[in-house]
C-alpha cells in the first residue's frame, strides 16, 4: 500500500539526492551533502523559501531593460524587441542558480498555463514573473490572475472576447487542459467534469477581460495591487451582462451577471470559486504534480492512497501549491520507504527532463560560468547557444510550446516523460553536451570547460581518487539513481582503467598529485566522464 | 527527423541489403562501393587487417628469448627467466636461423611454433618508436596516432581514422544502401580507440564490446554473465533507452545480420574472451561483414608483480596470456583457412611498449622500451625478420639503437603492400615517410603484395590549386547580400546569402565575409565515376560547381544558419535535376544520405565534369535539399537555393547540425586604420580598404591616424560602442559633421 504519510528522521545522502534531482535543477554534491541531515520536513520547508533579491535584473548587452514597479527606470531598447533569448538567458541564469524550488516550480506552472512567447518582450516577462509569484501561492488565485494575464489575453484571444462576439478559445482551454479537464465523454458534448453549455457559459463570464501590452512604460500604469505585475483591464461595455446558469455538472449553477467592472471581477471570481469547488479540478492539480515530480505511472493504488490524499490538502488549502508538493516530496511514498522493497519504484523512474539535463550537468560538475551582470554578454552566449540550443534539441523550445497543450512529455499518456527519449534527442544527450565540455570551447575568449581532473581533485566530492572503486562509486553516487552492478559496474571501471590495473590507476593518479602534471589522469577521467553521461542511467532521475 | 521516420529508417538499413550475405568467397569483388579496380588486382578490396591489441605491454624478452644470450638473461631474471632445458624450458624456434636471431619461444606459445611452422608466422623483434613514453594512455595514443615521443601536439587523429576517412569519405556513421558495415570494428574494450579518431569523421570506429554478451549467448558460446539486476521501474526505463539508443544505432542491425548469416567452421577456439572475440570475426567475414579493420583485445600485460609462479616460471599470468593468444591466433587462422577466405585477412599484435630488461622485486617487470610484434597470416613471409636487439650490461631499457623497426613501418606496409593505399592516402594517413622502399618490410609474401596499378587510388591532387575567384559582398537587396569578384563589373553575381534570416536558429548577427573558390583536383583518367577526397582546410567545403569553397569571415561572427543561393552552369543543372528526380523517385532515398553518391552507385548516365568533386561533406547534405529546394531567378538568372546552412565557416555548406559548439569559435580582436584623408565612410580612406562598417560592433579598434595635413571626417552616423577602442592618434584631426 503506497503511503502519502510524512517520512521522518534525517534524509541521509540518497534521500537528499533523489529529492534535490526531482525538486530542483542542482544535485551538486556539497548542496546533497548540506540536505542529507535534514528531514525531509526541514529540507522542503528550505527549499521554499524563495528570495527573489537573490536573482539579477534582466539584462541586455548589460544593460538594464525592463521596467517595473520596484524598479522603473531602466529605459526599454526597442532593438532587442525582437531577440527574446535574451530574457530566457536571463530566466534560464536564475534558474540555474536558484537555491530554492521557485523555478521549477515556475516552470511546471508553464507546462500547464501554456502560453508561447509571440507577445512583446516585456508581456512575457511579467508572464513568467507571475508564473514565480505563484510558484508556493494558491492555483485558484493563479487561475483568476491568469485570466487577467497579458500574454494568456493575447496567446488564446480573449481580449477578442466580447459581447456583440463571443469567443470561446480562453474559456475552453481553461476547463479543458488548465483547470478540471475532460472526464469520459458521456453524451454529445458532455465530458462528465463539464459541458459544452458550460464552456459557452464560461466564455460569457469571460467577455470583457480586455488588455493591450502597451509600452514598457505604459504598462506600468495598471497593475495587479497584490503582485504589482501589469495586467489586462476590464471593458465593461464588452461584458456580458446577463446571467449565466451552467449545467449540471456544476449544479446548475447560475452566476448573476453584474453591471460594474468589481462586478466583472466578481463574477470572474464565483466562477473560478466554482471550478475549483470541484474534486475533479483537484484531482487534476494532484495528478499533473505527481507526474511532473514522480512519474507517469499512477496506478489505482497511487490513485487512491497518494491522488486522493492529495487532493483533499489541495481543496483544504485553497490549492496551495506548497502545501501539496510538500506533502508529496515529504511523504514515504516519494522516496520509495512505504513498502519493503525500497528502490524497486520511484528510484531512477523518470526521465530528467532537458531543463533538468542541461542545468543539472552544468551545476553537477560546477562548470564555471560567466558573471551575469559584469560578463553579460559572454553569459548570453553560452546560455543561448548551448543551453536553449540544446534545449531545442533535447525538443524543448523553451516558452515555445508545440501547442496550447503545452509540451508533449508533459501530458502525453501513456508515455509521458520517455517521450522526451527519442533516438535524435538521445543521441543529442550523448555526444552533444559533455563531450564538447569536456574539450572545451570558448566565447569571448571565455573558457568554457569541465576539466575533469581538477573536478576529481578538489570539488570536495570524491574521498580518494586514487582508489579507483572508491572513485567510481561516488561517481555513481553523485551522478546516478542507483549504483550499477556487474556488467555495467565493469564498463564505467573499464572505461576509467582502459584495461589495466587499479594499481596502475594508482600510480598513476599519485603522479599526477607529485608533478601536477595532468596528461595521463585526464585521457582516464575525460573518457570516464563522458562515459558516466553517455549511457541510459544519466537519463534518469 | 521525426522518431518514427527514424525508427523506419534504420528498421530498413537490415531488411534491404541488396547483395548476397553467404561469405566472402561468393560475393562480387568490390569491398566498399565505389572502387574500381583492374580485374587483376587479386579482390584486394576484399581483405581485411585484424589488429590484435596487447593491453598493457607484453614482456617480449620473456616471450621470444634471445637463445645467443640466454646467461644474460638468466642473470639479470633470476626467477623469472625461463629454463633453457627440463622442465618448463621454452621451445626452441628453429634450428636454422643464424645465431643472432634463434629463438626460444615461451613454452606457451605451441600456437605460434605451429604457425610458424606452417609458414604463417613473422616475428619483428624491437618494435618502438623514438623517445618512448612509458604511460600506457601517453603511449598508446601515441602510437594510435602514427606519431612518436618528440610530438607534443594534441593528438585527434588515428592511423587508421586519417587512412579509413581518405578511402570512404563520409561513409563513417553514414551508411547508405551499397556500404552498410562500419569501417572499423571493435571489441574487448569498450573504450574507443584513438586508432579510429577522425577530427570531423565520426563513428569510423563501431564498438560492439556492448554486444558481445549478446552475440556470444545467442550462438551458444559460454555465457558471459552480465549482472543486471531486474524487476524494478529504474531498470524498466533504462531498458526502454537501451531499446530507443539501439534504434538509433545505424550499424546495429548490419551487424548483427552479418553474425547471424555467417557461421564457424570446426576450429577449437580457447574458452576465453580472446577466442570468442576471434571466433565472433570469422563468423562476421563469413557472414558477409565489409568492415575493414577489425581491432580485437586481450588486457593483462601489465605484469608488474607475478608475472610468473615462483620456482615455476613456465607458468602463472604472462604464461596463461601467451597461451590464450597463440591458440586463440591458431584456432582463428584453421576456422578461416576452412571458411575459405585465410588469404584475405592479416593478424597483427600491437603492444603499446615493452618491458624492462631486468626484473623487479615483486617478481615482475615495470614498463620498457620495446618489444616484439607478430605478423599472422597465410600471405606472410614468414621468419624471424631481424637479429634479437641485444640484452644491455646495465641499466633497465634497451640502448636506442637495439630499436629494430619503427612500429609505423608495419602498418605502413599493411596500409599499402596489403590493402594497397596509394602514396596520397599514405601521406593522409601520415605514414608516408614510412611507405617508401627502404621502409617498408618484408611481411608479406611477394606474389600478395598489391601493385602499384592495383593501389586503390586518390585521383591527383594538383599541386597548386588553379583558377581562384575571391567573391566579395557587391550588393545588399531585401537582406539578401550578392557576391562577385571585386574586380568584375559585369551585372550578375556568383551567390547570394542571406545574412540573417528572420527565423529561429538562424543567424543573428552581422558579419562581412569573402568567399574564394578554387579547383584543387586534377583527374588524369577522365573516369566519371572515380571520386575523391581531398583533405581541405577547416574551413572549406565544396561548392556545387566542382570548385572547393573557402569563406572566410572577415568580421562579424555567424551564430546560426543563413540561407545561400547559387547560380549553376546550366551544363549541370539539367543533369542534376533528372538525377534529383531519380533520386527522389528510389525506394529509400534517406538512406543514400548523399544525391551524388547514389548517382555514383547507380552507374547513371551523368556527366560529371572532370573536376568535380562529387563526395565533399557540403553535397552530402546539401544536395539532399535540391530536391525540395526552392528555385527562382535574381537578374535574370535562375538561382538554386540551399537553406539553412550552419557551420558557413567551418565547413562549407555541410548543413543540419544545430548545435555545433565549434562554429562559435572567437574571432581575433580585429583593427581598422584610417589612414587616408578624407570621408570616413570611404572604404579606401582605411587600411587594407576595409572600414568598420557592417561588423558586429565588439572586439574592435578603431586608430584615426590621417596624414599630418589631412583629416578624418565623419561624414556617416555611426556608433560607437563601449565595446570598441577608438583612439585618435596624438596630433591629428578627426572631425565630427
Amino acid at each position: 500500500m503506497a503511503s502519502i504519510a510524512p517520512r521522518n528522521g534525517p534524509l541521509g545522502y540518497s534521500n537528499a539526492a533523489h529529492l534535490l534531482r526531482r525538486a530542483t535543477y542542482d544535485a551538486s554534491s556539497a548542496r546533497i551533502k548540506a540536505f542529507a541531515g535534514k528531514t525531509a520536513a526541514e529540507a522542503l520547508a528550505q527549499l521554499f523559501q524563495f528570495n527573489t533579491a537573490l536573482f539579477p535584473a534582466p539584462r541586455y548587452n548589460g544593460q538594464l531593460y525592463i521596467p517595473t514597479i520596484a524598479d522603473p527606470t531602466p529605459v526599454f531598447q526597442p532593438l532587442v524587441h525582437t531577440n527574446k533569448n535574451w530574457l530566457r538567458h536571463w530566466w534560464l541564469h536564475c534558474a540555474m542558480t536558484d537555491a530554492t524550488m521557485q523555478h521549477k516550480l515556475a516552470y511546471f506552472l508553464h507546462t500547464i498555463f501554456v502560453v508561447d512567447d509571440s507577445t512583446s518582450i516585456f508581456t512575457i516577462f511579467d508572464h513568467h514573473e507571475l508564473l514565480k509569484w505563484h510558484a508556493k501561492g494558491s492555483l485558484k488565485e493563479l487561475a483568476v490572475r491568469m485570466t487577467r494575464n497579458l500574454s494568456m489575453l493575447y496567446y488564446l484571444d480573449n481580449r477578442l472576447n466580447t459581447l456583440a462576439s463571443p469567443n470561446e478559445n480562453y474559456g475552453r482551454e481553461f476547463l479543458e487542459l488548465f483547470t478540471i479537464q475532460k472526464g469520459p465523454q458521456v453524451g454529445t458534448g458532455n465530458y462528465t467534469n463539464y459541458t459544452e453549455q458550460d464552456v459557452q457559459q464560461a466564455a460569457r463570464v469571460l467577455t470583457g477581460f480586455d488588455g493591450n501590452q502597451g509600452t514598457a512604460e505604459s504598462r506600468l500604469n495598471n497593475v495587479d495591487a497584490v503582485t504589482q505585475i501589469p495586467h489586462g483591464t476590464l471593458t465593461l461595455s464588452k461584458h456580458d451582462k446577463n446571467n449565466k446558469t451552467f449545467s449540471s455538472a456544476f449544479g446548475n449553477r447560475t452566476i448573476t451577471g453584474r453591471t460594474t467592472t468589481q462586478g466583472m471581477m466578481q463574477e470572474l471570481q464565483e466562477f473560478v470559486d466554482m471550478v475549483f469547488e470541484q474534486q475533479a479540478t483537484a484531482k487534476s492539480f494532484a495528478r499533473r504534480i505527481y507526474r511532473f515530480f514522480v512519474n507517469g505511472n499512477i496506478t489505482d493504488e497511487i490513485e487512491t492512497d497518494i491522488i486522493g490524499p492529495m487532493t483533499t490538502t489541495l481543496l483544504q488549502s485553497n490549492y496551495n501549491l506548497q502545501a501539496v508538493v510538500t506533502q508529496l516530496l515529504g511523504s514515504l511514498h516519494f522516496y520509495d520507504e512505504d513498502d519493503t522493497e525500497k528502490g524497486d519504484t520511484i528510484w531512477g523512474a523518470k526521465v530528467k527532463d532537458p531543463l533538468e539535463y542541461t542545468l543539472g550537468l552544468t551545476r553537477t560538475f560546477q562548470l564555471v560560468l560567466p558573471n551575469y551582470v559584469s560578463q553579460n554578454n559572454t553569459s548570453f552566449q553560452f546560455y543561448s547557444n548551448a543551453i536553449l540550443r540544446g534545449l531545442m534539441l533535447l525538443d524543448l523550445p523553451l516558452w515555445r510550446p508545440f501547442d496550447v497543450s503545452g509540451y508533449p512529455p508533459h501530458h502525453k499518456h501513456p508515455q509521458y516523460d520517455r517521450t522526451w527519449i527519442t533516438p535524435v534527442s538521445l543521441s543529442s544527450r550523448y555526444n552533444d553536451f559533455m563531450p564538447p565540455l569536456l574539450a572545451g570551447f570558448r566565447y569571448s575568449n571565455f573558457l568554457f570547460q569541465v576539466d575533469a581532473v581538477a573536478f576529481v581533485h578538489q570539488s570536495g566530492h570524491f574521498s580518494d581518487p586514487s582508489n579507483a572503486t572508491t572513485l567510481i562509486n561516488e561517481c555513481y553516487d553523485l551522478l546516478f539513481p542507483a549504483k550499477p552492478q556487474g556488467g555495467r559496474h565493469a564498463y564505467f571501471m573499464e572505461a576509467l582503467l582502459g584495461g589495466l590495473s587499479t594499481i596502475n590507476w594508482r600510480n598513476d593518479w599519485n603522479n599526477y598529485l607529485a608533478t601536477n602534471n595532468k596528461a595521463t589522469v585526464k585521457v582516464a577521467l575525460d573518457r570516464l566522464f563522458a562515459a558516466l553521461v553517455k549511457c541510459p542511467e544519466y537519463q534518469t532521475c | 527527423m521525426k522518431r518514427s521516420e527514424f525508427l523506419k529508417l534504420s528498421g530498413k538499413l537490415g531488411l534491404t541489403a541488396p547483395f548476397l550475405v553467404n561469405g566472402i568467397a561468393a560475393r562480387a569483388s568490390r569491398w566498399m562501393e565505389g572502387i574500381d579496380l583492374p580485374a587483376d588486382c587479386m579482390n584486394i578490396t576484399d581483405r581485411v587487417v585484424v589488429i590484435v591489441r596487447l593491453g598493457g605491454a607484453n614482456d617480449g624478452l620473456n616471450t621470444i628469448i634471445p637463445i645467443s644470450q640466454y646467461d644474460t638473461y638468466a642473470n639479470i631474471r633470476p626467477s623469472l627467466r625461463i629454463n633453457q632445458t627440463g622442465s618448463g624450458a621454452y621451445i626452441y624456434l628453429d634450428n636454422t636461423l643464424p645465431d643472432n636471431k634463434r629463438s626460444g619461444l615461451h613454452p606457451s606459445l605451441t600456437g605460434f611454433k605451429s604457425l610458424y611452422d606452417q609458414g604463417m608466422l613473422a616475428i619483428l623483434p624491437g618494435v618502438g618508436y623514438p623517445a618512448p613514453n612509458y604511460s600506457h594512455f601517453a603511449s598508446e595514443n601515441t602510437m594510435f596516432s602514427g606519431k612518436d615521443g618528440n610530438t607534443n601536439q594534441s593528438l585527434q587523429d588515428g592511423i587508421f581514422g586519417r587512412y579509413l576517412a581518405s578511402i570512404f569519405p563520409n561513409l563513417a556513421g553514414n551508411p547508405n544502401s551499397q556500404n552498410q558495415d562500419p569501417l572499423a570494428i571493435h571489441m574487448g574494450s569498450s573504450n574507443p580507440s584513438l586508432f579510429y579518431g577522425h577530427s570531423h569523421e565520426t563513428g569510423i570506429e563501431y564498438n560492439i564490446t556492448s554486444l558481445q554478451a549478446q552475440l556470444w549467448a545467442t550462438v551458444g558460446f559460454e555465457a558471459n554473465a552480465i549482472d543486471i539486476p531486474g524487476g524494478s521501474e529504474h531498470q524498466e526505463l533504462i531498458d526502454y533507452i537501451l531499446f530507443v539508443e539501439k534504434s538509433m544505432d545505424v550499424y546495429y542491425d548490419k551487424v548483427m545480420q552479418n553474425f547471424t548469416n555467417g557461421n564457424n567452421s570446426t576450429a577449437i577456439y580457447p574458452e576465453t574472451d580472446l577466442g570468442r572475440q576471434l571466433k565472433t570475426v570469422a563468423r562476421m567475414l563469413k557472414g558477409g561483414s565489409r568492415t575493414k579493420i577489425f581491432q580485437v583485445t586481450l588486457g593483462g600485460f601489465d605484469t608488474h608483480a607475478n608475472q610468473v609462479v615462483a620456482g615455476d616460471t613456465h607458468t602463472g599470468n604472462h604464461a596463461n596470456l601467451l597461451s590464450n593468444l597463440s591458440n586463440a591466433l591458431l584456432a582463428f587462422q584453421s576456422d578461416i583457412e576452412t571458411l575459405g577466405f585465410a588469404d584475405k585477412v592479416m593478424t597483427v599484435t600491437f603492444s603499446e611498449f615493452g618491458r624492462q630488461v631486468r626484473q623487479n622485486a615483486n617478481q615482475g617487470t615495470d614498463h620498457g622500451n620495446i618489444s616484439p610484434f607478430f605478423v599472422v597470416g597465410k600471405q606472410v613471409q614468414p621468419g624471424v625478420l631481424n637479429s634479437h636487439p641485444v640484452i644491455p650490461d646495465s641499466g633497465f631499457q634497451y640502448a636506442d639503437s637495439e630499436r629494430k623497426y619503427d612500429y609505423r613501418q608495419i602498418f605502413a606496409t599493411l596500409l599499402q603492400d596489403w590493402l594497397g593505399s596509394d602514396d596520397t592516402t599514405m601521406q593522409v594517413a601520415g605514414l608516408n615517410s614510412f611507405s617508401t622502399p627502404e621502409q617498408k618490410l618484408p611481411i608479406i609474401k611477394t606474389a600478395a603484395i598489391v601493385a602499384q596499378e592495383c593501389y586503390v587510388r586518390n585521383l591527383a591532387v594538383c599541386n597548386t590549386p588553379t583558377e581562384t575567384i575571391v567573391a566579395i559582398a557587391k550588393a545588399t537587396e531585401n537582406g539578401w547580400t550578392w557576391y562577385a569578384p571585386a574586380d568584375y563589373t559585369g551585372n550578375r553575381y556568383l551567390l547570394g546569402m542571406e545574412h540573417m534570416p528572420a527565423e529561429e536558429g538562424a543567424n543573428t548577427q552581422s558579419f562581412s565575409a569573402e568567399i574564394s573558390f578554387s579547383k584543387k583536383i586534377c583527374d588524369p583518367t577522365g573516369n566519371p565515376f572515380l571520386h575523391t577526397h581531398i583533405v581541405a582546410s577547416p574551413s572549406s567545403g565544396c561548392f556545387v560547381s566542382g570548385y572547393y569553397w573557402n569563406f572566410k569571415l572577415l568580421s562579424g561572427a555567424i551564430n546560426g544558419y543563413v540561407h545561400v543561393r547559387f547560380f549553376p552552369l546550366d551544363q549541370y543543372d539539367d543533369a542534376l535535376n533528372l538525377a534529383a528526380n531519380d533520386y527522389e523517385n528510389e525506394a529509400h532515398p534517406l538512406a543514400t544520405p548523399s544525391l551524388l553518391q547514389y548517382v555514383h552507385s547507380m552507374e547513371k548516365p551523368f556527366d560529371f565534369p572532370a573536376d568535380f568533386a562529387p563526395d565533399a561533406p557540403a553535397l552530402s547534405h546539401s544536395f539532399s535539399l535540391l530536391i525540395t529546394g526552392e528555385t527562382g531567378s535574381y537578374l535574370g538568372y535562375p538561382y538554386v537555393g540551399f537553406r539553412k546552412i550552419n557551420r558557413l565557416h567551418q565547413t562549407g555548406m555541410a548543413a543540419l547540425r544545430l548545435m555545433d559548439i565549434e562554429q562559435f569559435a572567437v574571432l581575433p580582436r580585429r583593427t581598422f586604420r584610417f589612414t587616408g584623408n578624407g570621408h570616413f565612410s570611404n572604404p579606401a580612406n582605411w587600411e587594407g580598404g576595409v572600414g568598420p562598417f557592417d561588423v558586429l560592433q565588439k572586439n574592435i579598434d578603431i586608430i584615426i591616424d590621417p596624414p599630418a595635413d589631412g583629416q578624418c571626417v565623419l561624414d556617416v552616423p555611426f556608433a560607437f560602442s563601449k565595446e570598441m577602442n577608438v583612439t585618435v592618434v596624438a596630433g591629428k584631426v578627426f572631425l565630427v559633421q
